[in-house]
C-alpha cells in the first residue's frame, strides 16, 4: 500500500505540472487580465502602469509563467490583481467551507444511496426497487440549480404558513449567529438546503450503482455459501454482499467528487454560501484572474487527492490491486 | 467600465420567476408607524474588496455601496439633481482668475469618534491624493489644485491652475487626518474604516457574509433611525427575492432584469423605488466596420429602432416614467435639456428612404448593399444578460423591417468588455454608460482616448471637450455641453437606446426611507450610492 501512495503521489507532480502549464496559458490566452480595468475612464494610466508592474505583464508569457509558479510555491499564490490582497487566506477560508458542505453532502448521500441501493438490490422488482429506480432517475436528470430554487421557495412557503423557520436559504449563519450548541444548530440549519440540493444527484447515481453491484454479487457463489453456512440474511447481505459490491461505489465516488465540487459553483451562488463555489464566482465577476488561477489550481489538485484516496479505499476493499 | 457589471447571469430568473406567483402565503399587512432603532438587513449582489475608495480596486458598485453607508461628501446629489451642501455649511465660494474654491466646515460637522471635521482634514486629503507614494486610480482634477491656504479651523480655500466646473464633485469624501497621518494609506482602509463621517460606521466585516455598521452617534445630518444595517451578499437574485419574501432580509438593489421586476411587484408588500438619471444602454458603431463608416447607415439604423417600444417593453415596468434618451448630457428636468435625437426618432419609412438616396440597393434577400458593402453586422452584447439579449431580439426584428441584419454575436462580459470592446473586434456593440461629462467620454470618442478601437475621431469634438473641462461659468458650460451633443447626435459615433433605471426593492412592511437617486451615480458615487445617500433617513415599520 504504501508503495501504491507513493507511487500516485509522484505522477501526481507532473500531472500538476502539466494542470499549472494549461490552466495558465489557458486563461492567459481567453483575455486581458486589465482589459475591464483599462475602459474605467476613472482609472488613470499610471495605476494601471502601477498593476502591469506588479503583475510584471509586460514580460512575454513564458516569464509571466515563471512569476506565477514562483508565487504559487513561495506565496501561497501571491496576492489577487485589482486589491492587492493575498489570495490563499480567502482562498483556504472558502476551501474549509466547501468542504464542511461536501463532506456532509457527501456523507449524506452514501448512507442513503447504500440503504436505496441494497434493499434495492436484495429486493430486486419489488414496489421499493421500481419506486426508487423512478426516483433515482428524476433525481439523476433534475437540474441541480433549478432543485436548489424550488428547496428554497418550499422552505419560505414553509416558514410563512407555520411560523416556524426550520431552515434558512442563504449564508452560513443568521445575522445575529448564536454561540455555544446554539451555534452549530443554526449552522445545521443553514446547511441543510445546500446538502439536499448538492446530494441529488450524487444519490441517485449512487444509489444505482449499488443495486446493480448488489444484484451482481446476491447470485455470487460465495453469497449462496454463506447462506449454506446458515449466516444470517443480515450479515450475508452487509458482510458479505455489500463490501463486494461497494468496491465499483468506491470509484464512483471518488470520481464524482469532483463533480460535486463543481457542483458548488452553482449550490454556494445560490445559497450565498462563502466556500470556493462563491470564490470562483466572484473571481470571474471581477475578472480576477490571478484568484481564477489558484480556483483552478486548488480543485485540480483535490481531484487528484480524491483519485489517491478512491485508490487507496479501493486498496483496502480490494486486496487484489495493492500491488 | 464601472456599468459593465450590469450584465447578469442567464440561469438567475429563469425558474422561480414563473413560479412564484402562485406560491405565496400570508404575508402581513403593510403598518404606517416609524420606529426609532431597529437593524436593517440590506442584500447587495457582491462582496466589496475594499474600502479605499481611490485605490483602482475601489471603484465599483459593491465599494460605494458599502462606503455610501459610512461616508458623506462635501455635496450630496438628491433625486431632483440638484447638488445640496452637506459638509459644508453653504455654497462653495469660486473665483475666476484665478480659479480657486474656498469651502467652509459647518460647525458641527464631526468624525464618528467625535473629532471636528476641519480644514486640516481637507487639505490631508488632497495631500493623499496627490501624493506619488499612493496607489490612486486617478488624481484628476487634484492635479489641477496648485496649492491651498488654511483660513481658519473651519474655511480652506484651493487655488487650481484651471478652471474645474465640477468643483462640487470634489471631496466626495474627506480623511480624518487625525486617525490617518503617518499610515499607509494603500492599506489602511483595505479591511476596515474605523473613522469615518457618515451616519452609520463600521463595526465588523465577516469575509463572504455580511458587513455590519453601526450607528454614528456623532453624525451631523440628522437622525439616522436605524441602530444598526447589515449587510449581506447575494449574487443569486432569485434568492433575494425569496429572501425578501422570508424577511432574512429588508431591501435590496438588483439589477433591473425585467422578469425581476415583475415578479417582486407581484409580492404582497414589497415595494420597488426606482429612478431613470442619464445612465443608459447605448449602441456604439464600428467605423472600420465597412457601411458602418457612413453617416447614413448609422443614422438609418437608428432611425430603424423604436426606441419607444423597447423602453416600453424593458424599462417601464421598472420605472413608470422611462422615456427614450434624448441627450447624453441633460436630463428632459434639467433647464438645459435639448432633445438632440429627437430627430432620429422612430421612422422606417425615413430610414429606407435615405439608404435608398444613399445608392443603396436590396439584394435577393432584401438586405441592403451600400457601396459594395452588404449592410450585415454582429451584435456584440453581454452573453447571459437577460435584458441584453432581449435588446438584441427587438432590434434585430426592427431592423430587418427596414433591410438591414445583425446577427447575435454574443460574448461573455469579461471576453466583451475585456478583449473585444478595448481591441475593437465589434460591428455594433452594446453597453452601459454615463456620459455627461467630458471625462467620462474622451477615453471612448476623443481621438487619442485610450480604449477608443472604432475608428472615430472628430477634431471638432476634441476641441469642444477640452473646452468645456476649463468652463466654469454654468450657462457656458451647459451651452459647450449642448454643443458636444449635437456634434455626437450628428456623427453618431453611438445612440442611448434607454436609460437605465437605478432601484432598490424592499419590504415595506418592514422598513421604509428609500428615495433612490440616479445623481448620485458615476464619478460622484463615492460620496454616496443611489441608495445609501440618504442611510439616515432609512426606518423600521412596526
Amino acid at each position: 500500500m504504501p508503495r501504491l501512495i507513493a507511487n500516485r503521489m509522484f505522477f501526481s507532480l507532473f500531472v500538476l505540472l502539466a494542470a499549472t502549464l494549461v490552466i495558465f496559458f489557458g486563461i492567459s490566452s481567453i483575455s486581458d487580465p486589465l482589459g475591464e480595468l483599462r475602459s474605467e475612464p476613472n482609472i488613470s494610466p499610471e495605476s494601471l502602469q502601477r498593476l502591469i508592474d506588479r503583475k510584471h505583464l509586460e514580460e512575454p508569457l513564458v516569464v509571466q509563467y515563471g512569476y506565477w509558479v514562483k508565487d504559487m510555491v513561495t506565496a501561497q499564490f501571491g496576492n489577487d490583481l485589482k486589491f492587492d490582497r493575498p489570495i490563499w487566506p480567502e482562498l483556504s477560508r472558502a476551501l474549509v467551507n466547501t468542504v464542511q458542505l461536501v463532506i456532509f453532502a457527501e456523507l449524506f448521500a452514501i448512507v442513503l444511496a447504500v440503504i436505496i441501493g441494497v434493499m434495492a438490490g436484495r429486493f430486486q422488482y419489488s414496489v421499493f426497487d421500481y419506486g426508487t429506480t423512478i426516483l433515482s432517475f428524476i433525481g439523476y436528470s433534475i437540474p441541480i440549480f433549478w432543485f436548489a430554487l424550488i428547496l428554497q421557495i418550499l422552505a419560505v412557503n414553509f416558514y410563512q404558513t407555520t411560523g416556524v423557520r426550520a431552515v434558512y436559504i442563504s449564508g452560513l449563519s443568521s445575522v445575529d449567529a448564536p454561540t455555544g450548541l446554539m451555534f452549530y444548530v443554526d449552522r445545521i440549519q443553514h446547511l441543510i438546503l445546500p446538502i439536499l440540493a448538492l446530494s441529488v444527484t450524487s444519490i441517485a447515481a449512487y444509489s444505482r450503482y449499488l443495486r446493480a453491484s448488489m444484484i451482481e454479487v446476491i447470485n455470487a457463489d460465495y453469497v449462496r455459501t454463506a447462506r449454506a453456512k446458515g449466516l444470517s440474511e443480515p450479515k450475508v447481505v452487509l458482510r458479505h454482499a455489500l463490501r463486494n459490491a461497494a468496491v465499483p461505489l468506491a470509484t464512483v465516488v471518488g470520481v464524482n467528487l469532483g463533480t460535486v465540487f463543481s457542483g458548488t459553483i452553482i449550490i454556494e451562488t445560490i445559497f450565498s454560501m462563502p466556500g470556493m463555489g462563491l470564490f470562483f464566482f466572484n473571481a470571474l465577476s471581477t475578472r480576477d484572474v490571478y484568484s481564477i488561477m489558484a480556483w483552478l489550481m486548488v480543485t485540480a489538485s483535490l481531484t487528484m487527492l480524491f483519485n489517491l484516496v478512491t485508490d487507496i479505499v479501493y486498496g483496502l476493499l480490494d486486496p487484489r490491486t495493492r500491488t | 467600465m464601472i456599468l459593465s457589471g450590469l450584465a447578469t447571469r442567464p440561469w438567475r430568473t429563469i425558474v422561480a420567476g414563473v413560479i412564484l406567483a402562485g406560491l405565496f402565503a400570508v404575508v402581513p399587512t403593510v403598518a404606517e408607524e416609524k420606529l426609532q432603532g431597529g437593524t436593517l438587513v440590506f442584500a447587495h449582489e457582491q462582496e466589496p474588496g475594499t474600502f479605499n475608495l481611490f485605490h483602482p480596486s475601489g471603484q465599483s458598485g459593491a465599494v460605494a455601496a458599502a462606503s455610501g453607508l459610512m461616508q458623506v461628501g462635501t455635496y450630496r446629489f438628491p433625486p431632483d439633481g440638484v447638488p445640496v451642501p452637506f459638509i459644508i455649511e453653504k455654497e462653495a465660494e469660486v473665483t475666476d482668475n484665478p480659479f480657486t474654491v474656498t469651502y467652509t466646515i459647518r460647525k458641527d460637522a464631526k468624525f464618528n469618534d467625535g473629532h471636528p471635521i476641519t480644514a486640516e482634514d481637507y487639505a490631508f486629503t488632497y495631500e493623499t491624493i496627490v501624493n506619488p507614494k499612493w496607489t490612486i486610480a486617478n488624481r484628476k482634477p487634484y492635479d489641477l489644485i496648485t496649492g491651498y491656504e488654511i483660513i481658519d479651523e473651519r474655511t480652506i480655500k484651493f487655488s487650481f491652475s484651471a478652471a474645474v466646473p465640477t468643483y462640487r464633485q470634489l471631496f466626495h469624501i474627506v480623511l480624518p487626518k487625525h486617525d490617518l497621518e503617518g499610515k499607509n494609506w494603500d492599506t489602511a482602509w483595505q479591511d476596515r474604516v474605523p473613522v469615518s463621517n457618515g451616519p452609520f460606521k463600521m463595526e465588523s466585516w465577516q469575509r463572504g457574509q455580511q458587513i455590519t455598521f453601526v450607528r454614528n452617534e456623532h453624525f451631523f445630518g440628522g437622525g439616522p433611525h436605524l441602530d444598526r444595517i447589515v449587510m449581506r451578499f447575494v449574487p443569486e437574485t432569485n434568492t433575494l427575492l425569496e429572501l425578501l419574501r422570508s424577511g432574512e432580509i429588508d431591501a435590496s438593489d438588483p439589477q433591473p432584469q425585467p422578469e425581476i421586476i415583475s415578479t417582486a411587484a407581484n409580492l404582497d408588500g414589497i415595494r420597488i423605488d426606482a429612478k431613470t438619471g442619464l445612465l443608459n444602454e447605448y449602441i456604439r458603431f464600428n467605423f472600420k466596420t465597412p457601411g458602418l463608416d457612413k453617416k447614413y447607415v448609422r443614422r438609418a439604423i437608428m432611425m430603424g429602432i423604436d426606441r419607444q417600444a423597447i423602453v416600453d417593453q424593458l424599462m417601464k415596468p421598472v420605472d413608470p416614467n422611462a422615456a427614450p434618451p434624448q441627450s447624453w448630457v441633460f436630463a428632459p428636468s434639467n433647464p438645459h435639456f435639448q432633445p438632440k435625437f429627437e430627430s432620429l426618432g422612430y421612422n422606417p419609412e425615413g430610414a429606407v428612404t435615405l439608404l435608398e438616396d444613399n445608392g443603396c440597393r436590396r439584394g435577393a434577400d432584401q438586405i441592403f448593399v451600400c457601396d459594395g458593402a452588404k449592410l450585415d453586422f454582429g451584435f456584440v452584447t453581454t452573453a447571459g444578460s437577460e435584458r441584453r439579449e432581449l435588446t438584441f431580439e427587438i432590434v434585430q426584428a426592427y431592423l430587418q423591417a427596414i433591410g438591414i441584419s445583425v446577427r447575435a454575436d454574443f460574448s461573455e462580459a469579461a471576453a466583451q468588455f475585456g478583449t473585444r470592446g478595448p481591441q475593437g473586434q465589434y460591428d455594433l456593440f452594446v453597453q452601459g454608460g454615463l456620459f455627461d461629462d467630458p471625462i467620462s467620454l474622451m477615453p471612448y470618442m476623443g481621438c487619442e482616448g485610450k480604449i477608443n478601437a472604432s475608428g472615430y475621431c472628430n477634431p471638432e469634438l476634441d476641441a469642444v471637450m477640452n473646452e468645456i473641462t476649463v468652463a466654469a461659468e454654468p450657462d457656458k458650460r451647459a451651452e459647450l455641453l449642448n454643443k458636444m451633443d449635437s456634434i455626437l447626435a450628428d456623427d453618431l459615433p453611438f445612440f442611448p437606446v434607454f436609460g437605465l433605471s437605478r432601484m432598490v426593492v424592499y419590504n415595506a412592511n418592514r422598513v421604509g426611507g428609500f428615495n433612490v437617486s440616479p445623481f448620485t451615480d458615476g464619478v460622484v458615487s463615492t460620496g454616496g450610492w443611489y441608495w445609501n445617500w440618504n442611510a439616515q433617513d432609512f426606518y423600521r415599520v412596526q
